[in-house]
C-alpha cells in the first residue's frame, strides 16, 4: 500500500556526509557560467547542515539552469518547461520529511511557468525556489526572456526588446500569502551561501532570485556590478541575511531594512539604479498548504481502515 | 524571385510571407526556433506582426484571436510545444478558423531530445485535442516543398476554414537546398466571416459553443462533411517506379528521401520495388494505397518512430496485403543500407525475388 508512513520512511544510520556525497555528474555548463557557483553553494549548504542526500529532492524545469538535479547526488526530478513548481508541490504535499528545492530559470519561471509561480507562492509549502536569472533563454540559444532589459537585442528581437523587463521580486512580493523573498548574486559566494541557508531555514516557500551571469549570451548584463561593487545595495537587519564582518565591509553600499516591512520591501525591490541584495520580506506565520495536504499521514493502517469502514457505513442501505 | 540557397526552416517563413501571412505568434523551442527567429526578422519589415508569446498556450490563443480577425497567421513549434497547443487547435477547428502551424518534430516522448523523429504523427494527424475535428497535414521532403507546401497550407486553411499543419523534422528544417519562390506575392484575402471591426461584419460571431444537442450535432456534421470533401479533393502523393512494383515502400518527409535512394539502388539490382510517398498525411492518400494494393504483393513502411503512419497504411490496405514495418527512433536516422536489408529480408519472407538487373541505360 502506498502512502503508509511506515513503508516510506527511511531512517538513515547517523553518519558524517562529506561534500563529495552531494556531487552528481560533472557539470556541463559553460565555463564561467554562474550556475556553477549556485550548485556549489547548495552542495555546501547541504553538507553544512548535514542534510541526508536521500532526503533531498531537487526539482527543475527545462533550461540550462534546470540541468541542476543531474549535478546533485540526491533525488532529482528534471520536469517540464515551466512546471517545476507544481511538481515540487506535488512532492512536498505528501512527503513533509523531504527537503524540496525547485530550480528554475527566468523563462521557465516568469514566462511559461508564470501561472504556476503565482499559485506556488500562495500555497506556501515548505520548499526553496532558486530562480537563476540570466535575463535570456540560454538553452534555446539566445531569445528574449521576460527579464531581458528594454532595448536589448536577441534572436527574437533583433532590434531590441520592446518591453520593460518583468521584475520577479515585486511580482512575488505582490502575491497573497508570500512568505520569503530574497535576492543574491552568483559572483558573491558568501552572500549566495548565506541566502541559500536562510531560504532553506525558512518554514514556507522561499523565493530566491539569483542574478546569474551567462558569459555565453549576456556576459555584459551584470558587468556594472562586477566592476564596481557600489552598484550592489546590501539590505541589512538583525533578522535578515547576515554576512561575516569582513565580507560585509567589502560592500560599502548598505541599507537597513526590516524584512517584516512589506511596503519598504516593494520600494527596494523596484529600484533599478542598484542591485539590492538580501532579504526583502519574511513572514514565518504565513499559512502553509503543505500542512493541510499532509493531513492523515501519521495515521496507522488500522486507523485508516477504520475510517474507510466508517465512511462506507454511511452509505449502507 | 529566382532560386535561393536556403534552409528549409527559412523557406517556410519566406514562403508564408509571399502567401500573405502577416502575423506570427511563437515560443522558442529547438529545432523550430529558427522559424520563430526568421519570422522575427522578416515579418516586421513587411508590416506584419511578430510576437514572442510567454508560452505555446498563449501563442495558439493569440492565433485564435488574429485568425478570427481574418488575418493569415501562423506559428511553429516542436513536440512539447505542439502538445500545449492542442487545446487551442480544437477550438480553432471548432470555430472554423484558418491558421498554419509548422511542427518541426524532435525526439519524444516527454522532453526526449532535439534530434529528428517522426513521432508527432499521431498527435498531429489524428489530432491531440478533444472533439470530432481534423487538421489537414502536409509533409514536405525538401526545402523546396517546405516553401511550396507552406503556400498550399495557407490556401487550404482558408478553403476549409481549418488549421493546417506543415509536418517536418529537424533534418528537413536544417537542410540547405536551392529553393524557387513564386515571382509574385499573394495579397492576403478578405473573408466575409471575419470580425473586422466594421459595420458589415458586426453580425459575425466566432464561437465553438453550441449548447443545444441538435445544434452541436448539426455543427459537427457540417465539419464532418467538410472533412469528407477534403478527403475526396485534397489527398496528394508522389509515386516512383510503382507501375510494376511488387513491393511498395512508404514513408514521408526525410524518410521518403532515403526511400528514393533505396528504390534506385534496389532497382539497379533487379528488385521490383517502388515508392508511394504521402504528401498529405491527412487526408491520407487512401485511394493510391488501395490501387497499389490491388496489384503489389507487399507493403514496406519506414518511419522514424515505432510505427504511427503504418496504422493508416494498414487501414487503407484493409488486410489485402502484408504490411511490414521498419522504424528507428531516439533521433536515429536509418541508413539506406539498413533499409535495403529490411526490404530484402521481408521480400525473402514473402517470396518476392529480384529479376534480371536493369541495364545502366535504363537510368539515363
Ligand atoms: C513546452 C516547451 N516549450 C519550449 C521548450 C524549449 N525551451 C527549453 S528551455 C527554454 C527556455 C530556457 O530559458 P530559461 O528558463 O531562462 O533557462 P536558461 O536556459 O536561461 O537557464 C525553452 C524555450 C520546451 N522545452 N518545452
Ligand atoms: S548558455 Fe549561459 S546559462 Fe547556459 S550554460 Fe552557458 S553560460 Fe550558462
Ligand atoms: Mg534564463
Amino acid at each position: 500500500m502506498v502512502g503508509l508512513k511506515a513503508e516510506w520512511e527511511i531512517a538513515p544510520a547517523p553518519r558524517e556526509c562529506t561534500l563529495a556525497e552531494y556531487k552528481g555528474a560533472e557539470a556541463r555548463w559553460c565555463p564561467g557560467c554562474g550556475d556553477h557557483s549556485v550548485l556549489s553553494a547548495v552542495q555546501k549548504m547541504a553538507r553544512d547542515k548535514q542534510l541526508p542526500p536521500e532526503k533531498i529532492v531537487v526539482v527543475s524545469g527545462i533550461g540550462c539552469s534546470s540541468r541542476f538535479p543531474h549535478y546533485m547526488s540526491s533525488y532529482g526530478f528534471h520536469s517540464l518547461h515551466g512546471r517545476p513548481l507544481p511538481v515540487a508541490c506535488g512532492v512536498k504535499s505528501r512527503r513533509p520529511d523531504l527537503h524540496v528545492f525547485a530550480v528554475s530559470g527566468d523563462g521557465d519561471c516568469c514566462a511559461i511557468g508564470a501561472g504556476h509561480w503565482v499559485h506556488a507562492i500562495r500555497y506556501n509549502m515548505d520548499i526553496t525556489i532558486l530562480m537563476l536569472d540570466n535575463s535570456i533563454y540560454g538553452l534555446t540559444k539566445g531569445q528574449t526572456s521576460p527579464t531581458t532589459r528594454l532595448g536589448r537585442a536577441s534572436n527574437t528581437h533583433p532590434h531590441g526588446s520592446p518591453l520593460p523587463p518583468l521584475n520577479p521580486l515585486t511580482v512575488t512580493l505582490g502575491i497573497s500569502n508570500v512568505s520569503f523573498v530574497a535576492q543574491t548574486v552568483d559572483w558573491n559566494p558568501p552572500h549566495l551561501s548565506a541566502t541559500i541557508h536562510a531560504a532553506h531555514d525558512h518554514p514556507g516557500t522561499a523565493f530566491v532570485r539569483v542574478l546569474q551571469r551567462c558569459p555565453h549570451f549576456t556576459g555584459d548584463v551584470y558587468a556594472d556590478a562586477l566592476e564596481d561593487r557600489s552598484h550592489v545595495l546590501l539590505l541589512e537587519h538583525p533578522d535578515g541575511i547576515t554576512l561575516e564582518p569582513a565580507m560585509r565591509e567589502r560592500l560599502k553600499n548598505r541599507i537597513e531594512h526590516d524584512p517584516r516591512d512589506l511596503g519598504e520591501a516593494f520600494q527596494l525591490a523596484a529600484r533599478t539604479d542598484v542591485y539590492p541584495v538580501g532579504l526583502f520580506y519574511r513572514n514565518p506565520d504565513a499559512v502553509r498548504y503543505d500542512l493541510v495536504t499532509a493531513h492523515g499521514l501519521g495515521k496507522t493502517p488500522a486507523e485508516k481502515l477504520g475510517a474507510i469502514e466508517q465512511a462506507i457505513e454511511r452509505f449502507a442501505i | 524571385m529566382g532560386k535561393q540557397l536556403i534552409k528549409g526552416n527559412e523557406a517556410i517563413v519566406k514562403s508564408a510571407i509571399l502567401a500573405g501571412c502577416r502575423a506570427f505568434y511563437g515560443y522558442p523551442i529547438t529545432p523550430a526556433s529558427e522559424i520563430t527567429e526568421a519570422a522575427a526578422r522578416y515579418l516586421p519589415p513587411v508590416g506584419g506582426v511578430f510576437l514572442q508569446a510567454e508560452s505555446e498556450t498563449a501563442a495558439i490563443n493569440m492565433i485564435y484571436g488574429a485568425a478570427s480577425a481574418g488575418v493569415r497567421v501562423m506559428t511553429s513549434s516542436s513536440g512539447p510545444g505542439i502538445s500545449l497547443m492542442q487545446e487551442g487547435l480544437s477550438y480553432l477547428a471548432g470555430a472554423e478558423l484558418p491558421c498554419v502551424v509548422a511542427d518541426i518534430m524532435r525526439g519524444g516522448p516527454g522532453l526526449g531530445n532535439i534530434a529528428p523523429e517522426q513521432a508527432d504523427y499521431r498527435q498531429v494527424v489524428k489530432g491531440g485535442g478533444h472533439g470530432s475535428y481534423r487538421t489537414i497535414v502536409l509533409a514536405p521532403d525538401s526545402a523546396q516543398e517546405m516553401a511550396d507546401l507552406t503556400a498550399l497550407a495557407f490556401e487550404l486553411a482558408d478553403k476549409y476554414r481549418n488549421p493546417v499543419f506543415v509536418l517536418a523534422d529537424g533534418m528537413i528544417g536544417q537542410m540547405m537546398e536551392p529553393v524557387e519562390f513564386p515571382a509574385r506575392a499573394v495579397a492576403p484575402p478578405r473573408h466575409d466571416w471575419a470580425v473586422e471591426g466594421t459595420a458589415e461584419t458586426r453580425k459575425n460571431l466566432i464561437t465553438s459553443i453550441f449548447l443545444e444537442a441538435d445544434e452541436l450535432e448539426a455543427h459537427v456534421r457540417k465539419l464532418e462533411e467538410k472533412y469528407r470533401r477534403c478527403e475526396r479533393e485534397e489527398a496528394r502523393s508522389e509515386e516512383i517506379r510503382t507501375g510494376d512494383a511488387e513491393v511498395v515502400l512508404m514513408g514521408y518527409g526525410i524518410v521518403a528521401r532515403l526511400l528514393k535512394s533505396v528504390v534506385e539502388e534496389m532497382r539497379a539490382e533487379g528488385w521490383p520495388v517502388g515508392l508511394l510517398r504521402p504528401v498529405t498525411l491527412y487526408p491520407f492518400p487512401v485511394e493510391a494505397v488501395k490501387r497499389l494494393a490491388g496489384r503489389a504483393s507487399l507493403f514496406g513502411v519506414v518511419e522514424m518512430s515505432t510505427g504511427q503512419m503504418v496504422d493508416d497504411v494498414r487501414l487503407a490496405v484493409e488486410g489485402r496485403r502484408p504490411v511490414e514495418f521498419y522504424g528507428r527512433s531516439g533521433g536515429n536516422v536509418p541508413s539506406t543500407d539498413e533499409i535495403v536489408r529490411f526490404v530484402k529480408s521481408v521480400c525473402g519472407r514473402h517470396g518476392v525475388r529480384a529479376h534480371e538487373p536493369e541495364l545502366e541505360v535504363a537510368h539515363v
